[in-house]
């Protein structure tokens, strides 16, 4: 501040002349943004399905056979196309294909958790079958509240045995 | 008469901004890193499915089985634990011997307190994933989950 004449008089000065660029709160900005961006990404989105192996019928009993007459099999299989595999499922002599098989599944295991809900299944899985449609049958069955769910191995070798197991179905 | 020359030290003022900088390009540097590491050894695609759980990890009696398949070797496939790459064989002899030190007491079966969580690629072949149930089985773990990815086009109860 001047006085001049008794009046003061602001002095202009070129700091207050115009707006200055808020440079370092800019870059702090710019690296948390960059840092909340890294985090959401690299969060690891991953679930978890269980799949129990048969805890009372003891560890070495490796062949698993049908004892119970009500126990309801579940055999997946893939059919393939010049563009696409497929799913075939086959449960209780019905047969599910195509993309809409697994919703149709689900359907089916719904009806069969209304009528017992503590209805066993068993997952036939063919060995050269993608592992995602096994997934998505074990997902069916939770869908359904189906939790005693057991897989079927082949007898012998998955290499040798598996073939001719695989040949049965 | 001498006036005393009062010493003033300068204003110390310590600048905030250049430190949170650089703390923070530290940090985005060692997330990286370590991302990118992890991502390099077990990148497997996981299955959809829409009715799983939360994984909230697993603790010191958990086991995670990555199947992955070999990359530039066409059909081969690869059994992962924490980095380490397995046979059959040695898979079996590794569950055997990790199950055997966590024996469950309450048991009269001699079944083991280990968790195995099997994370496979999707388009793995089923009977990759039945040697480690198998694998699993001959080492009295019954414990087993399987790793998914929460399908993004199906959303729980909204169907």
């Amino acid at each position: 501040m001047a006085r001049v004449g008794g009046k003061l008089l602001r002095t202009i000065t070129e700091e207050d002349d115009g707006w200055e660029l808020p440079l370092s709160m800019i870059d702090v900005v710019f690296l948390l943004l960059i840092f909340f961006i890294l985090a959401s990404k690299f969060r690891q989105v991953e679930e978890r399905l269980e799949a129990n192996l048969p805890k009372d019928e003891g560890p070495k009993n490796i062949k698993v056979e049908l004892k119970e007459i009500d126990e309801v099999l579940i055999r997946v299989t893939a059919s393939e196309t010049q563009r696409e595999t497929y799913p075939v499922i086959q449960v209780r002599k019905r047969e599910f294909r195509g993309k809409g098989a697994f919703g149709e599944l689900e359907a089916f295991l719904k009806g069969v958790h209304r009528t017992k809900s503590d209805q066993a299944i068993v997952i036939q899985g063919k060995p050269d079958v993608p592992f995602w449609m096994v997934v998505r049958v074990l997902d069916a069955c939770a869908f359904a509240d189906l939790t005693n769910v057991k897989f079927q191995a082949p007898p012998a070798e998955l290499d040798q045995g598996g073939k001719e197991w695989a040949e049965r179905l | 008469m001498m006036l005393k020359k009062k010493v003033t030290s300068p204003e110390c003022k310590l600048n905030m901004t250049p430190m949170i900088d650089v703390v923070f390009l530290l940090i985005i540097f060692f997330m990286l890193v370590g991302e990118l590491k992890r991502m390099a050894e077990e990148a497997v695609v996981l299955p959809f499915a829409a009715h799983a759980q939360e994984d909230k990890g697993g603790g010191t009696d958990l086991v995670v089985v990555n199947i992955t398949k070999a990359k530039g070797v066409a059909r081969t496939v690869k059994f992962v634990i924490t980095k380490n790459e397995y046979n059959k064989k040695a898979l079996e002899d590794y569950l055997a011997q990790r199950a055997a030190e966590v024996p469950d007491t309450s048991s009269a079966m001699e079944l083991s307190r280990l968790k195995v969580k099997i994370r496979a690629d999707s388009y793995v072949e089923f009977k990759y994933v039945q040697r480690v149930l198998l694998a699993c089985m001959k080492a009295n773990i019954w414990q087993v989950s399987f790793g998914v990815a929460p399908d993004p086009s199906r959303k729980k109860g909204n169907r």
